[in-house]
């Protein structure tokens, strides 16, 4: 996707383990990975869920360092 | 040589004009307007037509490797319950059990009626079903939602506990970039905005305020998701899995495993449908490679793990449903001034409701414009990515919309799209379309119908569509070989899933070395095979032709060369390539004899394809990548006695840059246009609200279109040189569901006056519509 339709804000790491199908189409520098986008599915690699091993739900601004499960890229 | 700036054709239908486009060094000029070819571009049927028709094509469920042994897997029945007790082991004595493993473990919540809880392998299907039946579970039931709008309230039971709170974030559209948060089960999120709308609808002098609803809609492909999983050793393995992603399944297995990505083997020889569930070694709601691969290495055995079609329904995503309330405000002139849509949709435990782009990106001569997009999370199977994700939900309600102001504004339908769209592709096609569809005249005869109540109707609508050329560079490595007895080979880690590139790029190798298709020998599925794309965002076909036509000229190059040598030629261009072979002056050598001075066993070239470098006539959301119209008119015929629609004809324009093989392209839209079709008209998931499961989670009760529902189906090629890449391919696959189910809305709308404002436009909703039964609330599933 190109990248000016959102920020692709690098101050917001996110973590390793989330994954949503335009990682797959787009590449890993994907805007989709970093920010949400609003038609994008979203799991934790982890778990292969859409919740995370904490059991909350696994989406970029969730997948953030604050979170205990999170591991940097 | 050199980066370098080339001169192009580009333009489509009359409108060519010269452009320079920037390339880098190595690139091959681009084909354009002026290229005349001879294999591409022309209707070839699929090389592997033979290998499907007579069963010889081996998918993922036909593998057999020695030893094999078959997983079943214990979904959860409920739609919210902690899960109090799990013991596998009287199931691990039971017949030819070989693995039991615990997916779940007690004191986990469990969010819908399909989420895995156990899985075991056994020696036969039976048995493994069968031993399922022994697992000792115990649940304690929780308070649970699966309708969207009760899900919205603030006392709806919780999906997700924890509150998500958003940093600061843009969205996926540049908007205000402020913080969303969850509040209960609603995922706010930021706006999609152009101008100040609440401004343009005090301006509007006519104004247009309805909600439209959409259904979940789950994914069918024919081939169920399904992994066949083979541990070689204890640190590499083969996987056979039904994907759109090789390097995706193979990448999630080496993370999962602790495994070196090179030991992780991948196979897709075909593939039976796959439109966009199937990436990654999972299932959007089902956890299918790390299931295998445990059973795997505790049975010691290869693992089958193939979904059934109640689990298909289930737990492998859906397309979410939709609520849209829509305000349109248009001057007196009808000119509009304002476009405003909020919706709300459910992808059930998961996320991707967005409404897609045509109410923000189309009609773009609106000066104002906001688009808001919530979740709304319930019990039920998450959401993934299916055809066009959000486009055709977002289509349906703003172009009925559209059509609806059209009536308040005296104007026609057509008219109003024509004076707010900016895309000139898209005003060529509505403009086309219009006279091959007889437009004008049809709707006299809709009218005449109406005014004389006939029990029979006719009606007609229009919809259009854009979407953007995602094609992929620097991702593709294309390797072609010509070897000394003659034989071409192409190699790449592709998967075809249905869309027939396997054929295209045979096309692109045989246009290039002028050889005949038939000896092009087209090697992919394995990605052991090359760096290749994941087929999703329509991007195959662009991101994959480039690659292989560079590593075709490349090929050339080298044959080229070789026949200087064995010709003699004073100079590089002294020496022409046609059909036969090499000439230089007056001495020939044919391409096999040429070949056996090969040195060594083969020329061997790979090539990839830079970053996008064109985007002809219009820019993608303003960005760097074409943006691709499209238009479909429909033709609908309807029962008032019995609410029965039949979408009898659809006509559809589309733009796919280059069409590259007529016949697999006319294909895809086709297929685009009965999947528009059977959303429009009948598919939806079912829920019990009371139970919280699927009703209908199989082909019998989930109503998918038939032959016999399809209409007829003209399709024309609008066919642009956007500079985009070396081949000029774009994408159609899912430009082509997206104004379907629109244009059905719009022709019924057109045949009984009054709009039916959820899909699917079922009998009972159209009876609904005409007063001629009660109206009830839209059952959304």
């Amino acid at each position: 996707m190109p990248t000016y339709l959102r920020v692709h804000d690098t101050s917001q790491p996110v973590c390793k383990h989330l994954r949503t199908k335009a990682l797959h189409v787009y590449g890993r520098d994907t805007p989709d990975a970093f920010t949400t986008s609003r038609s994008s599915h979203y799991h934790c690699l982890r778990t292969q869920f859409v919740t995370g091993p904490d059991g909350d739900l696994s989406v970029p601004e969730r997948c953030q360092p604050s979170r205990a499960c999170f591991e940097p890229r | 040589m050199a980066d370098g700036t080339r001169k192009l054709k580009v333009g489509f239908a009359d409108q060519l004009r010269d452009i320079e486009v920037a390339l880098p060094a190595g690139e091959p000029q681009p084909w354009d307007a002026t290229t005349k070819l001879d294999v591409v571009g022309k209707p070839h049927p699929r090389i592997e037509a033979a290998a499907k028709v007579t069963g010889a094509a081996r998918y993922t469920h036909d593998q057999r490797p020695a030893g094999l042994v078959h997983a079943a897997v214990l979904r959860c029945p409920h739609p919210c319950a902690v899960l109090d007790a799990l013991d596998l082991e009287p199931a691990r004595g039971a017949p030819g059990v070989l693995a039991v493993l615990a997916v779940a473990k007690p004191g986990d919540r469990l969010l819908f009626a399909g989420q895995d809880v156990a899985a075991l392998a056994a020696t036969t299907p039976q048995q493994a079903h069968a031993a399922l039946a022994r697992i000792a579970v115990r649940y304690s039931p929780q308070p649970f939602v699966v309708d969207t709008t009760a899900a919205m309230q603030p006392d709806a039971p919780l999906v997700h506990r924890a509150q998500v709170r958003e940093r600061s974030t843009e969205g996926d559209e540049p908007g205000t970039p402020t913080g969303s948060s969850q509040r209960g089960n609603l995922r706010m999120s930021p706006s999609q905005k152009k101008g100040d709308v609440d401004k343009g609808l005090r301006q509007a002098k006519v104004t247009h305020e309805a909600t439209y609803s959409t259904q979940a809609h789950t994914h069918s492909a024919l081939e169920t998701h399904s992994i066949v999983l083979r541990w070689d050793s204890p640190t590499s393995l083969t996987a056979w899995c039904s994907t759109q992603g090789i390097f995706s399944v193979r990448d999630e297995l080496a993370e999962v495993f602790g495994l070196k990505p090179q030991d992780v083997h991948v196979i897709t020889d075909y593939m039976g449908g796959g439109f966009g569930a199937k990436f990654g070694a999972s299932a959007p709601g089902s956890r299918l490679g790390f299931i295998a691969g445990e059973l795997a290495r505790q049975a010691r055995a290869p693992v089958a793990l193939l979904l059934d079609r109640r689990e298909e329904h289930l737990c492998t995503g859906n397309r979410p449903d939709s609520i849209q309330q829509v305000t349109l405000g248009a001057a007196a002139d009808g000119s509009l001034t304002a476009i405003k849509v909020l919706a709300h949709g459910s992808g059930g435990i998961g996320t991707g409701a967005g409404v897609g782009r045509n109410a923000f990106a189309i009609y773009t001569k609106c000066p104002n414009i906001r688009v808001e997009s919530h979740d709304v999370f319930t019990h039920a199977g998450p959401a993934t990515a299916f055809r066009a994700p959000g486009h055709p939900q977002g289509a349906f309600a703003i172009e009925l919309a559209l059509d609806e102001l059209a009536v308040k504004l005296g104007k026609d339908p057509l008219e109003l799209r024509l004076a707010h769209n900016e895309h000139p592709v898209r005003r060529h096609q509505f403009e086309l379309g219009r006279k091959q569809f007889d437009w004008d005249n049809k709707r006299k005869r809709v009218a005449d119908e109406r005014q004389r109540n006939t029990r029979l109707r006719h009606g007609v609508g229009v919809a259009a569509s854009i979407w953007g050329d995602f094609g992929r560079g620097k991702a593709v490595v294309a390797s072609l070989s010509v070897g000394r007895d003659g034989s071409i080979e192409l190699r790449n880690g592709l998967q075809d899933i249905g869309g027939g590139i396997t054929t295209v790029v045979a096309q692109v190798v045989a246009e290039v070395l002028r050889r005949p298709l038939a000896d092009i020998r087209v090697r992919i599925g394995t990605s052991e095979l090359g760096p290749s794309v994941g087929s999703g965002g329509s991007n195959t076909t662009s991101s994959v032709t480039p690659a292989v036509r560079a590593a075709a000229e490349a090929v050339l190059q080298q044959l080229r060369e070789l026949a200087g040598k064995q010709l003699a030629a004073r100079r590089p261009e002294d020496v022409l390539w046609d059909s036969k072979g090499a000439r230089v002056g007056g001495k020939s050598i044919a391409f096999v004899d040429l070949c056996k001075h090969i040195a060594g066993e083969a020329i061997v070239a790979t090539g990839t394809r830079p970053d996008t470098y064109g985007a002809y006539p219009s820019r993608f959301m303003g960005g760097n990548s074409v943006a691709i119209a499209g238009v479909q008119f429909a033709e609908v015929e309807l029962d008032t006695w019995t609410g029965l629609v039949r979408a009898t004809h659809v006509l559809a324009l589309h733009d796919c840059g280059r069409v590259m093989n007529p016949l697999t392209c006319r294909s895809q839209i086709t297929g685009g246009i009965i999947l528009g079709t059977s959303y429009a008209l009948s598919e939806q998931r079912v829920m019990d609200k009371r139970h919280g499961v699927m009703l209908n989670p199989n082909l019998d009760s989930y109503k998918i279109a038939g032959a016999r529902d399809v209409p007829a189906i003209d399709v024309v090629f609008t066919e642009v040189h956007t500079g985009a890449n070396n081949t000029g391919a774009i994408g159609i696959g899912e430009p082509a569901t997206i104004p379907t189910a629109a244009a059905i809305a719009c022709a019924v709308f057109s045949a009984i006056g009054t709009p039916v404002r959820s899909l699917p436009l079922t009998p009972d909703r159209v009876l609904a519509a005409l007063g001629a039964i009660p109206t009830a609330a839209p059952a959304r599933g």
